[in-house]
């Protein structure tokens, strides 16, 4: 629905994220959707006023789509909980399918020949490092699903400990716990994949 | 993992938390005994966390940062993603992009070379779920087979592992612009209509709902000079049928959901579970509208303009006039009016229930047949109010005028379409003959002439008789206003006069040689009475002359189209239906089943038809005691409803009705209770407490507590049945009284004998005031009350109300009635109590004279009276008699 408010449109699809019925996963993929597209078109509005020297935060970015999207008067924690899930994911999925591209460009595999921008950016961190976080995270999931969501909204989406716990309501405590563990457990993981 | 992960976590969070010589120490005694757990976190402890960036919060939001800078998250990356080629594809362009994927035009090479439509996944689109959603719409599409939806050619994976499928790509214009563009008449665009519903009707079939059909959804290409629709994008479409349900698809396509002017209002409400394919008739009618008016029937700036929750009050309460008043065409009057409306209505109980009915009901107004749909609410209030009342129902004009409308205003139609379509000399000398009849009608109807009370039938009456002779030279003319006119008085209830007219109108059809004429209009509109005809008498319970009507109806839609038309299979299920009502059970399952088997071959198991013809089946079937092939049916048939129609659906709960009276009969009374109470509940919820379907299952649900003893439970729905009764029907409504009646029983049952008391002489008194004394349910319910006087220990006035029974009883009832024996009992036991010994016996033998004649020895009521005699003679010293009854009474 183009021309509404999007704030009122995501606060209907927060409203609709209860528990694990059919319906609200469908309602975190809508919010899904949405919450990507608003933080490319944020991104993208930052980036055309031209400041070269401006470095895009992006925990501020999520910050600021947050604000965009959901509207305060039916902000309750549950939403805020909902969207930073959401953002984190999009999040981890801008670096997954970047690093994705690159590296199979970097095989012959590519679908189209480098742009000069895709070829003289270089990241901080490597492709293949990113892509086996992916999988290792992937993985946590199964084993314990918040481990793997505190490492999401902590890498991902920026958050600082004690939103990633308010965000999953629970103690700092027990995030700061899950989160050393995590980090453990998934350079563990990550290590073994890379020697097989 | 083999290694209780909890555990590991734990051991692990208080091992970090304290210095790195002390850990060594706390491991010892933490997995103590268990070399493997220590092993393992030890193992993990021997990462190191710090030489891995990836695992660095600020280090991967530089990488965010830096990401993002370079246009992957700044900038759309459609054009800038355009691949070359995707498998065997070569990409011409862009189509179109959603939120999840976008679509490429593109050329297959090999085999063949053609143009096709690649839907491929969006970076960034590829969680899990998404990936499902994603897959089942190409599913969705691929178990699809219509001329009129895309069809898949392939899927596959793109080089950088997204998915993709390929469809057949429409090269067509929108539906309305291709309307608009080339000044298409009405006629050609109902027929165009008529195909997209076929098309929409193919997806449910296959149980799955589009939920986002719009013009742009609906193209228009040419195939030899000819125009079709193609249905394309299903993106958001659900799988109505439990297989895919845990599939649900889902594309927001830059939208959240539909799209705001053809969103149903259950649509809007987002109660997402709860969409079904009657949100896909509401578009469809939306479609209509603007078919037929060239506008939206709510304004695209008056739904786009508020938020969200305007948009949701909008759908949910503005009525948009109807498409005469839009446009002011007079020929949209009436019958398309009327089709528009019931398509787009807010309450999806009212709709159309499926696109197939909304097509035949657009196809009998093209061939000048009276319509399903008829004005929103008027006529539908005044039909059921005109049931309940029928017995001296005076109206006022203005409601009268509103049924005239619904009665003439069929005909009124019958004339616009001529007028339009069939533009005869012959045709104009009937419309003109048509109108004035109307007028002159709707003249009378006027509150100056006939008054300001006048009564349906009054009308009614004047518009039989104002036929006359008018039409001695139109005869088919006056066949089908009379066939209206009976079909009408139907609706209304009176069922007589229905027959005359239905009678008539048959008449005038021999007459004139229509009757055989199948194919004809003429012979169509006679076969249509017929049929009309031979339900009413089956309604009636006129089964022997329901089947020679629908026996003569048979042998000519054989002849005329053969064994297995849908006319013919019709027919066979209306005389397989008289048939079981004769108890020719075997013949009416093998017509049902032949029917049947037309229908399943023709709309497949999951139309709607078959399936009212499946539950027919089904209760052919338990009156064969073939109750577990009827169950089965059953069962089917509802999980069918279910599906396409909700499980709040009228349809779906008549289906539980059916088997839960099914339960009954095999006493499996806990599961007959059980579906009982959801069929309650449902009702409750949909149609709210006091809809008189509510009530009647109240009603149901307490007598069947009441046979299982559960008094309290029927004592509480029985409380509450006569309380809505008293406030919707009022205290003096025969419904009412019985309530109360059924009450006072189950309260003096349990032993609250003083509330029974009460609750009974309010319904004595109300009973004798509607009915008089000599009605036998005063009689029943006045021994009731005297029945409770003597409980009570009242015997005076037991006494009193007694005699006063048994006396009614006598002069009103022959002289065996069971409720004469019933009186006699109950005065028998009074007397007794009184010591009036001899007239105490009397009335006790006499009583169970009556009962051993009509109930029989054996019966409880006989059995329960013996002993009543027995304890009688045994009190009074008479061991002799009293052994006797003991005897009897065991």
């Amino acid at each position: 629905m183009p021309a509404h408010d999007p704030a009122s449109d995501i606060t209907q699809i927060l409203l609709r994220i209860r528990g694990d019925d059919p319906d609200s996963r469908q309602a975190v993929d809508r919010l899904y959707v949405v919450v990507y597209a608003e933080l490319r078109r944020v991104a993208g509005g930052l980036m055309k006023t031209d400041r070269s020297d401006h470095t895009l935060q992006p925990t501020a970015l999520v910050h600021e789509a947050y604000l965009k999207l959901i509207d305060p008067k039916h902000a309750k924690w549950e939403n805020r909980a909902h969207f930073f899930g959401v953002a984190a994911k999009a999040m981890r999925n801008v670096l997954i399918d970047y690093a994705r591209r690159r590296t199979s460009a970097k095989r012959g595999g590519g679908e189209r020949p480098l742009s000069l921008d895709d070829a003289v950016e270089v990241g901080f961190v490597v492709d293949d490092e990113i892509l086996s976080l992916n999988r290792a995270l992937d993985k946590l999931a199964t084993e314990d699903e918040r481990m793997a969501r505190v490492v999401e909204l902590r890498i991902f989406a920026g958050l600082t400990m004690q939103e990633v716990a308010d965000a999953l309501s629970v103690s700092k405590r027990t995030a700061d716990s899950d989160w050393r563990v995590a980090r453990l457990w998934l350079a563990r993981e990550m290590d073994e994949a890379t020697s097989e | 993992m083999s290694f209780d992960f909890a555990r590991i976590k734990q051991i692990l969070a208080e091992c970090l938390d304290l210095p790195g010589d002390a850990r060594s120490a706390f491991l010892d005694r933490a997995c103590a005994g268990n070399d493997d757990l220590r092993a393992e976190i030890e193992s993990l402890l021997a990462h190191d966390t710090d030489s891995r960036p990836a695992l660095d919060p600020s280090a991967m939001q530089g990488e965010l940062d830096a990401r993002m800078r370079h246009s992957e998250l700044g900038a759309g990356d459609s054009d800038h993603a355009m691949p070359e080629s995707i498998g065997p594809y070569r990409i011409l362009e862009v189509l179109g992009e959603g939120g999840m994927g976008i679509v490429y035009r593109a050329e297959q090479t090999e085999p063949v070379r053609r143009p096709v439509a690649i839907k491929v996944l969006k970076a960034g689109m590829d969680t899990r779920s998404i990936l499902a959603r994603f897959e089942a719409e190409r599913q969705a599409l691929a178990i699809m087979n219509h001329p009129g939806i895309a069809r898949v050619i392939d899927a596959g994976e793109t080089a950088r592992g997204r998915p993709y499928f390929v469809m057949e790509l429409v090269q067509g214009v929108r539906v309305t612009d291709y309307c608009v563009k080339n000044d298409v008449p009405v006629r050609e665009r109902l027929d165009l209509f008529i195909r997209i519903c076929q098309a929409v009707q193919h997806a449910h079939s296959k149980g799955i709902i589009h939920r986002d059909l719009k013009p742009s959804n609906i193209l228009i290409t040419m195939n030899d000079g000819k125009p079709g629709p193609t249905i394309i994008d299903f993106g958001i479409a659900k799988a109505a049928s439990g297989a895919l349900t845990d599939k649900t698809l889902f594309t927001a396509h830059g939208q959240l959901m539909g799209t705001p002017e053809y969103m149903s209002p259950e649509q809007a409400e987002m109660e997402g579970l709860d969409v079904d394919v009657r949100t896909d008739v509401f578009s469809l009618g939306v479609l209509l509208y603007e078919l037929l008016t060239d506008t939206m029937p709510i304004k695209r700036e008056t739904l786009r303009g508020g938020t969200y929750a305007d948009l949701q009050r909008i759908l949910r309460e503005e009525t948009p006039p109807r498409p005469s008043e839009r446009t002011g065409r007079a020929a949209l009057k009436r019958d398309l009016d009327w089709i528009v409306m019931k398509a787009i209505e807010k309450d999806r109980t009212r709709r159309y229930e499926t696109p197939r009915d909304l097509a035949d009901d657009i196809r009998r107004y093209l061939v000048d047949e009276p319509v399903l749909a008829g004005p929103p609410s008027a006529s539908r209030r005044l039909r059921s109010f005109v049931r309940r009342n029928r017995a001296a129902l005076a109206v006022t004009a203005g409601v009268v005028l509103g049924v005239v409308g619904l009665v003439l205003g069929l005909a009124a139609a019958l004339h616009e379409s001529r007028l339009r379509y069939v533009e005869t000399s012959e045709a104009w000398e009937e419309s003109r003959a048509v109108t004035s009849f109307l007028a002159g009608l709707l003249l009378q109807a006027h509150p100056d002439r006939l008054g300001k009370n006048a009564t349906i039938e009054e009308l009614i009456d004047h518009a039989r008789e104002s036929i006359g002779d008018r039409f001695e030279r139109s005869p088919a003319v006056e066949a089908q206003l009379r066939f209206v006119i009976g079909d009408a008085l139907n609706g209304l209830g009176d069922l007589e006069d229905a027959e005359t007219e239905l009678r008539r109108s048959l008449a005038i059809y021999q007459e004139t040689g229509a009757m055989n004429g199948e194919g004809t209009m003429n012979g169509e509109r006679a076969m249509r009475t017929q049929f009309a005809l031979a339900e009413l008498l089956r309604e009636q319970g006129r089964n022997d002359e329901a089947k020679i009507a629908y026996e003569e109806l048979l042998s000519k839609r054989i002849a005329g189209s053969g064994e297995l038309s849908l006319a013919t299979a019709r027919a066979k299920a209306g005389l397989a239906a008289a048939l079981a009502n004769l108890d020719r059970d075997a013949e009416a399952e093998t017509l049902m089943r032949e029917a049947l088997g037309v229908l399943q071959n023709e709309y497949g198991d999951d139309s709607l038809e078959t399936r009212v013809m499946l539950v027919n089946l089904g209760h052919i079937l338990v009156d064969r005691n073939r109750y577990e092939a009827a169950e089965s049916l059953f069962t089917s048939a509802y999980e069918g409803n279910v599906r396409m129609l909700g499980s709040d659906h009228p349809r779906t709960l008549a289906v539980m009705k059916a088997t839960a009276d099914l339960y009954m009969h095999l006493d499996r009374q806990d599961e007959a209770l059980a579906l009982n109470r959801e069929v309650l509940q449902t009702l409750r919820r949909v149609v709210g407490d006091d809809h008189p379907r509510t009530l009647s299952a109240i009603n149901s649900m307490a007598s069947i507590c009441f046979y299982q003893t559960s008094y309290d439970e029927a004592e509480k729905l029985w409380a509450e049945l006569a309380e809505r009764q008293n406030r919707v029907l009022g205290p003096n409504h025969p419904e009412s009284i019985l309530t109360l009646n059924n009450l006072a029983f189950c309260l003096s049952g349990q032993g609250k004998l003083v509330e029974a008391l009460a609750l009974t002489e309010q319904a004595v008194a109300a009973q004798r005031s509607l009915a008089g004394a000599g009605n036998t349910t005063t009689i029943r319910m006045n021994g009731n009350l005297g029945d409770l006087y003597r409980q009570v220990g009242d015997l005076a006035r037991a006494d009193k109300v007694l005699d006063e029974t048994v006396a009614a009883a006598q002069s009103e009832l022959e002289s065996g009635h069971w409720i004469l024996g019933v009186s006699y009992r109950k005065r028998g036991l009074c007397k007794a109590a009184l010591g009036q010994d001899e007239a105490a016996e009397r009335d006790l033998l006499a009583a169970h004279a009556i009962f051993e004649a009509t109930f029989g020895a054996d019966h409880s009521r006989t059995k329960t009276l013996c002993g009543e005699l027995e304890s009688f003679y045994r009190t009074r010293g008479r061991g002799e008699e009293a052994a006797r009854w003991s005897e009897s009474a065991s």
